[in-house]
């Protein structure tokens, strides 16, 4: 029999449609009844809106209407409701939406736009944290104590301040860590705000039926949370709201966000529900939508003098831009974890979230992780280094194991936190660590080692569900229909290969729904987290074993036995004790007809679903709670080639060791790995938001945006520890977004330890090192 | 997308080009000539330039000849930097231009685009400084051939109408020693481009018998070539870092401070990479 299931390479399922050109994207519909939406966004960071002049934009012929924030009273948030569609009264971010304009085609539109005139009355801006949460500061909103907060348990803002969320840690007595400590290290750390840059950029399509029927196409990872918002934030229903979704061209978090969503919908309803396509240009895309949180960071951190480490201190002021959005959810998550994967009895954290007039942030990659983990792991090597320890030791040292318990209290076993220092031990010989972690190797160069551990739970909501639905067609295949989108990570695959594996079949003959359309596809919380394979997974095994108890009960009639005796396997209903007495399953699938033309069965529909279970909220003092069933640990390493003249740096190497709990598909593993490093590296080197003094974007392009290129990619090292997460299919945990969040890190460690210089920000071009390098030379005189 | 409308020419001679650009600016409508046109996609797009009317050069024999002639190289200006990279008839040409924007543009940037360009680093220019290229312009009163170092200044100082046809460059100067080095923010760029990027500095040098010919880019807000940079470079009797802290202090302009370097640092990497340039060619 041949079975293509678990631990096999399979080519993700869209492949050839996407490599050919054929695969759909959400812009690509095309309707002669289309109109088009163009933004009308803010040059100033911070501006009362004084007037919005749009009497020129409507004498271009074509426009159909032109929408302005005046119109609405709304306020809307995932978290919390402080942020109006377009912007009303002020602006709180450059390239802040403020206006639509409708048209017959976007160039019309664009050119509209362009003549929208609006008087700006400028504000004092909120350019920095230090500026947000000095004495006085001006505040980025003023209501932020009348806000509806829409999960009260989960958002703790300060009235009166621009401190919009504040996430407490109180683990263990610090006092008497800090007695336990023989050596302690501070340091502060600085990261900046960066951009998503999926090769889509973000987009809407929205249309209102004549009879209310609202129907959304959507460049989203969430187009169930897409129908949640618009029903709540416009009172409609659920049967109201249809979000269809194809693929997705790159989300890395930012399509988690609803906004685009938002202001199409309101589009529509402006030209009497006709269909209005709004897409983004990069430039919007990189400012107008939100971004990657901004972070900084002080940590104190104590170790007895044999390595133990007894006390840690750290504070995270997280630059969430003008909203909360999902920032207030990434900074529970992070102050959740707030040690890195190590065990310290004494753990005091304080996690801030700060509103500034700098753009908005939402997930992406890692969820908060690659920034607090850049301060832990440049932390760790400090106190390496204090203690006369090798760094890798001391993560090996302090490893988190079962029985230890987590900065949330809590306690760990070995299906829930896996083995790092199996990953560990493993990437040593990887990287040739013994060989030393800085080299002289002649003519200014040096070869430097660095490495960091990484771990991550999930946050979902307690209750984030997910389904799924198997038929079976004529021929025999299955049809596999759930609600996660495929956003290029191969989660389709991933899922048809858990199906293949459980009905031990070939997973060739599985079809899985590449769309999403809400009213059809079981519901899914969102495809974020690395979750799909665990919640979804779980989901279609539960499809299955209904499939398969169908699938017996009619072939027990057809075959004349007890249903226990037959074995669903290769297509087949067949006798445990000879399976040559079998039937075929798509002969049972419709409905079995005897030779005389009685029929008996029907369509068999097999319908599993799964729901998180045992989450518990965070306490708001102490940070008591469960946010995830389980983690996902792993260790990284960078090497670099520093050459010590110049400064400049070649990355030779990115390794990661991570423990898998069981390889879905080893090439679809290694590569969503290996992407992840590719973006850890671009985060850690180059890429940064870009403010001027006022508060304007001073980089929304890929002109000045510096992302990482195909020819600068490094040698990249992957391999994995297999722990089996018990309560997970077939034993995986996540791993999608953890290949970014030790890498920032690790480059830091490298670049720090080959230029003799603490290197505490990013990125980390030659100039920062540089700079580094000069203030310490400054410093000695 | 470009969100108004504009008139496109395709003239098929020079004198049709001619013609067409001063009826065009007769009718006040500001026409503009092109070569791959990826600037005025890419700053129309952004409200930053508003051509009502272009005229495509590509149709123009003249302006796509890669020829060997009678000692000399010629160019016309239509042709993309990745030919000239792939035909690699004058090396140091195809360093400096293979390392303008990314492989995709570059088959669309043109040699006589990028000479004109409004952005300030115009690589391929440094290569036709140090190799005393001449230029060939259509104007009112015909072809005429200049010495590059005569008419570019800053930019190219061209009357209005007038048309980069070809570049001439002296074949033996194609042969002699060379190199070319260039940083971006990133850092350090290898040839075939291995990282893309706007210059901190990028500098050619060629070496012609005893005298080593600099030109620069990034270091101020337009491609140079400086005798008096030139004559410290290679004074017979001063230290190595005397001639180069002299050659810093009379560059043409202030170094460029942006957020792709800072002036202090553009100067350190200009410092580092003459040094090596003068190994280099020093041997």
């Amino acid at each position: 029999m041949q079975k293509v299931g678990i631990g096999v390479s399979v080519p993700r399922k869209e492949s050839q449609d996407k490599v050919t050109g054929l695969a759909i994207y959400n812009t690509d519909y095309l309707s002669p009844k289309l109109l088009y939406a163009w933004l009308v966004t803010s040059l100033y960071a911070h501006a009362e809106i004084k007037s919005i002049d749009t009497s020129e934009a409507f004498k271009v012929v074509g426009v159909q209407a032109v929408i302005t924030g005046d119109s609405y009273h709304l306020l809307c948030g995932p978290v919390i409701e402080d942020h109006p569609p377009l912007a009303k009264e002020k602006v709180r971010y450059f390239g802040e939406p403020l206006a639509v304009v409708i048209a017959n085609s976007e160039a019309v539109a664009k050119e509209a736009a362009g003549k929208v005139i609006v008087e700006y009355n400028p504000l004092p801006v909120v350019n920095s944290l230090a500026s947000a949460l000095e004495e006085g500061a001006s505040l980025v909103h003023k209501n932020l104590a009348f806000y509806k907060q829409v999960k009260p348990n989960e958002i703790f803002p300060k009235t009166g301040t621009n401190i919009a969320q504040h996430v407490k840690i109180r683990k263990g007595d610090l006092a008497e860590g800090w007695r336990q400590s023989e050596v302690i290290v501070e340091a502060n750390f600085s990261l900046p705000q960066s951009n998503h840059i999926a090769m889509e950029p973000r987009n809407a399509i929205a249309e209102i039926k004549a009879n209310g029927q609202v129907i959304i196409h959507a460049s989203t990872q969430a187009p169930f949370d897409v129908r949640k918002i618009l029903c709540h934030c416009f009172n409609l229903t659920d049967t109201q709201v249809i979000v269809n979704t194809p693929l997705v061209g790159g989300g890395f978090g930012g399509k988690t966000n609803v906004q685009l969503e938002i202001i199409a919908y309101l589009a529509s309803r402006a030209v009497h529900g006709r269909a209005v396509k709004l897409i983004e240009s990069r430039e919007q895309d990189m400012t107008s939508s939100p971004g990657h949180l901004g972070l900084e960071a002080r940590v104190k951190m104590g170790a007895t003098k044999d390595g133990t480490m007894k006390a840690l201190e750290i504070t995270l002021e997280v630059d969430v831009g003008a909203y909360v959005d999902s920032g207030s959810q990434m900074i529970r998550a992070m102050a959740a974890d707030c040690t890195g994967p190590y065990h310290i009895d004494h753990v005091w954290c304080d996690a801030y979230g700060v509103y500034t007039n700098h753009t908005y942030v939402t997930a992406f990659r890692g969820f908060g992780r690659l920034s607090y983990v850049f301060a832990i792991e440049r932390t760790m090597d400090k106190l390496a280094f204090a203690l006369g320890i090798d760094p890798l030791e001391l993560r090996l040292k302090n490893a988190l194991k079962s029985e230890d318990t987590t900065p949330t209290l809590v306690r760990l076993n070995k299906s829930s936190i896996g083995n790092l220092p199996a990953c560990l031990t493993k990437i040593k010989s990887m990287m040739n660590w013994q060989e030393g972690i800085r080299r002289e190797t002649g003519s200014n160069k040096v070869v430097a080692k660095g490495i960091s551990c990484l771990w991550k739970t999930s946050s979902s909501p307690p209750d984030a569900t997910s389904g799924a639905i198997i038929t079976i067609n004529a021929d025999g295949t299955l049809n596999l229909n759930v609600g996660t989108v495929e956003i290029g990570s191969g989660s389709k695959t991933s899922l048809a290969q858990i199906l293949a594996e459980k009905l031990s079949m070939d997973v060739n003959k599985i079809h899985v729904v590449m769309d999403v359309n809400t009213g059809i596809s079981p519901s899914h919380w969102k495809t974020v987290a690395s979750m799909t394979n665990f919640m979804v997974g779980n989901a279609v095994l539960d499809a299955a074993e209904d499939l398969v108890e169908q699938l017996r009960s009619i072939a027990s009639i057809v075959l004349r036995c007890p249903p226990e005796v037959l074995e669903v396997g290769g297509g087949k209903v067949y006798l445990k004790e000879d399976p040559e007495i079998y039937i075929e399953i798509n002969e049972i699938g419709n409905g079995y007809e005897y030779p005389e033309g009685n029929s008996i069965g029907g369509q068999v529909i097999g319908r599993g679903s799964f729901i998180m279970h045992h989450l518990i909220h965070m306490d708001k003092d102490t940070g008591k709670g469960r946010l995830g069933p389980a983690w996902t640990v792993g260790a990284q390493a960078v090497e670099v080639e520093f050459d010590t003249q110049n400064y400049t740096y070649k990355v030779l190497k990115a390794a990661t060791v991570i423990d898998a709990g069981k390889v879905l598909n080893p090439k679809g593993a290694r590569g969503t790995i290996t992407g992840g490093m590719c973006m850890g590296l671009g985060y850690g080197s180059r890429e940064s938001c870009l403010y001027s003094e006022g508060g304007e974007r001073k980089n929304p392009q890929l002109r000045t945006y510096h992302l990482m290129r195909f020819g600068e990619n490094p040698t990249y090292l992957v391999d994995f520890i297999e722990t089996p997460l018990i309560v997970a299919p077939y034993g995986l945990r996540g791993i999608a977004e953890h290949g970014i969040i030790g890498i920032p890190a690790a480059l830091a460690n490298a670049l720090s330890t080959a230029a003799q210089v603490e290197l505490n920000q990013t990125p980390l071009t030659p100039e920062t090192i540089w700079q580094a390098k000069r203030g310490k030379l400054d410093d000695s005189l | 997308m470009i969100p108004f409308d504009f008139a496109y020419y395709q003239p098929a001679s020079l004198a049709e080009a001619g013609g067409l650009f001063a009826e065009l600016a007769a009718q006040g409508k500001e026409p503009m000539y092109y070569g791959g046109g990826t600037e005025i996609i890419s700053f129309s797009r952004l409200y930053q330039l508003f051509p009502r009317a272009v005229i495509d050069l590509k149709g123009i024999p003249e302006c796509n000849t890669l020829e060997q002639k009678d000692g000399k190289l010629v160019i016309g200006a239509a042709t993309t930097l990745s030919q000239i990279q792939e035909a690699n008839v004058f090396p140091l040409l195809s360093w400096c231009g293979g390392r303008v924007a990314d492989h995709t543009m570059r088959n669309k940037i043109t040699l006589g685009g990028n000479i004109c360009s409004r952005i300030p680093y115009r690589e391929a220019v440094l290569a036709l400084l140090v190799s005393d290229s001449e230029m060939i312009i259509w104007g009112k009163q015909g072809l005429k051939r200049v010495g590059i170092n005569q008419v570019f200044h800053q930019t190219l100082l061209l009357e209005p109408g007038e048309i980069v046809v070809q570049v001439v460059i002296d074949e033996e100067l194609t042969k002699v020693s060379f190199t070319s080095m260039k940083q971006t923010m990133d850092g350090f760029v290898h040839y075939p481009q291995d990282r893309i990027g706007y210059p901190v500095v990028s500098i050619a040098a060629l070496k012609k018998k005893n005298q080593i010919n600099f030109a620069f880019s990034g270091l101020c807000s337009f491609p140079f070539r400086s005798t008096e940079v030139e004559s410290f470079l290679n004074h017979p009797s001063l230290p190595w870092d005397e001639k180069i802290h002299q050659a810093v202090e009379t560059l043409p302009a202030k170094i460029i401070d942006d957020m792709e370097g800072s002036a202090d640092y553009r100067e350190f990497v200009l410092k580092n990479m003459l040094s090596d340039i003068v190994k280099r060619l020093e041997g």
